[in-house]
This record gives structure tokens, C-alpha cells and sequence, in this order.
């Protein structure tokens, strides 16, 4: 056992030390699976970030109840009140006719509207706010459908085609970025394993020596190997160095325009799970790529009939 | 030790390198394997390493068939034998000492031991205080003893030897031919091919007893004894 660790312990350092010593084209090779590695851990945070916009959006939606003209007090009063009770809705709002009428005069200007109109044309209209559980798109469909039935509501007014077209853009945006991110990933992943491929070429002689004198295939691969993964988590590192960078550098810009739409949004980072998932994943692709490339080359020395 | 039925081997190209051989070879014997350039000599030495499978015949190695070898267990196979190639096939990044312990670090050995035994072969080709030096700060004939202290190092019974003294002066591989003479005397099977007559044609009457088998186009013409 411990014999085993140490010859793990042998291939890695000794990998970890042919890096060192050669360490412009190193440097060249994690940077550039670095860049492509950010791209899609950038369009996976561009998701995360859109996907919370859409969330604070989404807290918006309302539904207008206009009332019917002739419906008294008492009435309005009551489905206020029954609204109010409803869990469904999280905020619950009654615009009374009159005081919609003086909100006009003062934002128009048409101070003497009375005059010209003696009846007041604005209906009462209960605004309803529905809670978190209802923003689909297709429960706030069925709410206008119930809430249009009850007395006295004349209309409903809802906005869903926004919302609509919310959702197809986010889920057509987390395809494209998955297509998008599959890509880059497979074009890291052939980079490793290029690498790999060219570490092999170059030490094909030290191969064949190991070979000759009873090296297994597992004691030749386990240096490249190590290799590969070790490109695959420093590239990994690039790549969140840059991700955070550029998330430190727009975070300003991004929270100021928030501000002018009076919302309180702030840009998010990958949250640390998620890396440790990206960690794990880089670790195997660089395994498989680094094994692929090293095992091609192995089967020449297999002997045959 | 070993022994060949029959044995043919053809490559793929149709180009047939051995014709229904046979022999058998007794431990402990220094046997030379000659012939002219193309006669099958390397492709005899591969077949006995495990580095090409018979085509026909079979090839048995300490009783063991190799034909019956499969490919997961050729590493440990190889670990009982000791390889001397024409070229060395040293590894130049590594010292004298770290060439030499190769095959003891591929065996998983414990590193006071693999130490101790590296000095021993190193001290039995004469080596011993070049063990920091680097493969390309030495002499050919220098390089061929490392890769002979290589070979050893394992204490494998069988050691094979693939045209040892090829790129060396007459003067230096009758020197490395001396070294193969006294490890016959560890017990060892030592088995040179050579296109090199002069190393075995005049009967010296010498103490070592050797064995001359002759390959002519894949086929055995001649199987003779001598001393030198």
C-alpha cells in the first residue's frame, strides 16, 4: 500500500516538476485551456445572473381588477377584504375611482376635467399582487380566469405575454450556452489530451525503455496522467481567476445601471459548490483525455501474432 | 530453460523472419546466436522477450508457454529477464545510478534495497564511481556497461543481449563479451546475438563454455559448442 502511494507520489511530483522546468510552454498551455475554460463558466454565470433578474422581474407581475361601474361600497369592500384573505395573492391594493381621478388631474394637468366630464369614467380597480407560487406564467392565467368570475369584476388585465416571452428567452438562452459550453469543454478537453499525445511522442524512448524492463501500462500512464490533470486544474485556476476579475470589474457598472431601474440587483459570482463541481469535472475529463492519448500510444507496444 | 517448437514467425507484410525453429537451451549456458544481417536473430531475442508472439510453434520459457502469456501479465513476465540492447536505450535525463535502478523502481522495491543492489551492479561492470555522471558524459563502451549493469541489477535468471558490442571497437566488445562471461557464472543464461564471428569462432580452450547457434534466413543451420 504504501509502496503504491509512493510510486503516485513519484509520477505526481515528477510531473509536477517537468511543468517547472519547462515553464514557458506550460504557461501557454494552461493559459489558453484556461481562456477556453472561462468561456463557458462565464455563459454558466451570464445564466445565473439572468435567471435572478428574471427572478426580481417575475416579483412584479400583477394582476388589475377593474370593477364594474355600478358596483357598490359594500360590494368593493368585500372582495377587497376576500382578496386580502387569500393566500395566493402576496399584497393586495384598492385603487378607489376618485382617488384615480385626482392622481390624473394632477399628473395631466386637467384640473377642470369635471367640467368637461361630469361623470367620473375611471372604474374602481383592486390590484393583486400574486405570491411567489403563481408567477408561472400559466398560474397567472388561471388566476385571471378565477378572479374574472368573481362579482364585481368587469375585467382582468394581465401582462403574460412578457413573462411569456421571459421564459423562452431564458430557455432558449440555457441551451445555446449549454451547445456553446459543450464546445469549448470538448476543445479543452481535446487540448489536454493533445498535450498529452505530444508528452507521449516525446518521450516515446523512456516508454519503450519502462516497457522492456516490466513496467506495467498502469506505472507508464500514471506520470502523463498526472500531467493531464494537473494542466486541467491549473487551467481551472486561470479560469477563475479571470471569471472573478471580470465579475469584480463590472460588478459597479452593473449595480448603477440596477439603480436606474430601481432595482437592487447585484451581480452574483459562481457560488463555491458549484467550482468544486467544475473541479471535480476538470479532474475527469483531464483523466479520460490524458488516458485516451497514452493508451493509444501503449497498444503499439502490445505484441502480436 | 527455453525451448522453441517449430517455431515460424511472419509480420503482417508476409515477410518471414523465422522458419520452424527448434531448440532447446539449458540454464546457466552462455549461448551465442549469430548470423548474418536479416538472418532472424532479433526477431529470436523478441520472440524470447515478449516483444513479438510466434506465429506457429510454440516458445517455452522456464516451462512457462508464452503463446499462453497474456498481455496484462507480459510486464511481470519481462521482470525475469535482463535486456541488453545494441543502442543502450539509456535514459539521458536520468544518472548512471537512476538507469540502473529502473527496473528494481518499476518492481515496486523498497529504496534502501534497490540502493544496495545498484552499487552491486555497478561495482560488477566497474562503474561504481561514475554513478552521478549522466549517460552522455560516458564513453560507448562506457554506456554499453551501464545498460549491462541495468540488465543485472534484477538478478534475473535469463539476461539477452541484441548485437551488445554493434557500435563498439573490436577491443572494447571482446571487454564487454568478458563481462557476460563472468555473469554466466551467477547462475545466469546469457544469450548474445552477434553477426560478429571473432567473438566465438576461435576455440581458446578458454575456462567459459559456450554454445553457437546459427540462423541463415530464418532458418537453423548449425548448432556448435567451444570454449573461450
Amino acid at each position: 500500500m504504501s509502496a503504491l502511494f509512493a510510486l503516485h507520489a513519484q509520477a505526481f511530483f515528477s510531473s509536477l516538476g517537468r511543468m517547472w522546468r519547462s515553464p514557458i510552454p506550460t504557461l501557454f498551455t494552461i493559459m489558453a485551456i484556461g481562456v477556453i475554460l472561462c468561456l463557458p463558466i462565464g455563459l454558466h454565470m451570464l445564466t445565473l445572473n439572468v435567471q435572478a433578474v428574471a427572478t426580481q422581474w417575475e416579483n412584479q407581475p400583477q394582476l388589475s381588477l377593474f370593477l364594474a361601474k355600478n358596483a357598490d361600497t359594500p360590494a368593493v369592500d368585500s372582495l377587497y377584504a376576500e382578496l386580502e384573505q387569500d393566500e395566493r395573492f402576496s399584497t393586495v391594493r384598492l385603487l378607489l375611482a376618485e382617488d384615480a381621478l385626482e392622481e390624473f388631474k394632477i399628473t395631466t394637468g386637467l384640473v377642470t376635467i369635471e367640467e368637461y366630464v361630469p361623470d367620473n369614467p375611471i372604474p374602481n380597480v383592486i390590484v393583486v399582487f400574486p405570491a411567489e407560487s403563481h408567477h408561472s406564467p400559466e398560474s397567472m392565467r388561471l388566476l385571471a380566469e378565477q378572479l374574472g368570475k368573481l362579482d364585481p369584476v368587469e375585467t382582468v388585465q394581465v401582462d403574460l405575454e412578457w413573462v411569456q416571452r421571459l421564459h423562452a428567452f431564458i430557455q432558449v438562452a440555457r441551451i445555446l450556452f449549454a451547445l456553446i459550453s459543450t464546445i469549448l469543454v470538448l476543445a479543452a478537453v481535446l487540448l489536454i489530451g493533445n498535450t498529452t499525445r505530444m508528452a507521449v511522442a516525446n518521450r516515446s524512448e523512456e516508454i519503450t525503455v519502462f516497457d522492456n524492463i516490466g513496467g506495467t501500462k498502469a506505472f507508464i500512464r500514471r506520470p502523463f496522467i498526472y500531467s493531464g490533470v494537473l494542466h486541467g486544474l491549473f487551467s481551472l485556476g486561470i479560469a477563475y481567476l479571470i471569471t472573478e476579475l471580470v465579475v469584480t470589474w463590472i460588478a459597479g457598472p452593473v449595480n448603477e445601471l440596477a439603480k436606474l431601474y430601481e432595482s437592487n440587483f447585484q451581480i452574483q459570482s459562481i457560488p463555491w459548490i458549484q467550482w468544486l463541481l467544475f473541479l471535480l469535472i476538470t479532474m475527469l475529463f483531464s483523466w479520460a483525455a490524458s488516458r485516451l492519448a497514452v493508451d493509444a500510444h501503449l497498444r503499439r507496444l502490445t505484441p502480436k501474432n | 530453460m527455453i525451448r522453441f517448437s517449430s517455431v515460424t514467425k511472419q509480420f503482417p507484410s508476409g515477410n518471414v523472419a523465422l522458419r520452424g525453429v527448434s531448440f532447446a537451451i539449458e540454464p546457466k549456458q552462455l549461448v551465442f546466436l549469430t548470423g548474418p544481417s536479416g538472418a532472424g536473430k532479433t526477431t529470436l531475442i523478441k520472440l524470447i522477450t515478449l516483444g513479438e508472439r510466434a506465429s506457429r510453434g510454440h516458445v517455452f520459457v522456464n516451462e512457462r508457454n508464452l503463446s499462453q502469456i497474456r498481455g496484462n501479465q507480459i510486464p511481470y513476465y519481462r521482470r525475469t529477464i535482463g535486456v541488453v540492447h545494441q543502442d543502450h536505450k539509456l535514459l539521458f535525463s536520468r544518472t548512471v545510478r537512476d538507469n540502473v535502478a529502473l527496473p528494481l523502481v518499476v518492481q515496486q522495491m523498497e529504496r534502501g534495497k534497490i540502493q544496495r543492489r545498484v552499487s552491486a551492479a555497478l561495482e560488477q561492470v566497474g562503474l561504481a564511481q561514475k554513478d552521478g555522471m549522466y549517460p552522455i558524459n560516458l564513453s560507448g563502451g562506457e554506456q554499453q556497461r551501464v545498460g549491462i549493469a541495468r540488465a543485472i541489477v534484477s538478478r534475473p535468471p535469463l539476461i539477452v543481449a541484441d548485437e551488445p558490442t554493434g557500435n563498439l571497437d573490436h577491443e572494447l566488445g571482446q571487454s564487454i563479451m568478458d563481462y557476460f562471461k563472468r555473469i554466466v557464472q551467477h547462475d545466469t543464461t546469457v544469450i548474445i546475438a552477434t553477426h560478429d564471428r571473432s567473438f566465438f569462432e576461435m576455440d581458446h580452450g578458454g575456462r567459459y563454455k559456450f554454445r553457437v547457434l546459427e540462423l541463415s534466413e530464418g532458418v537453423l543451420v548449425s548448432d556448435g559448442y567451444g570454449r573461450g
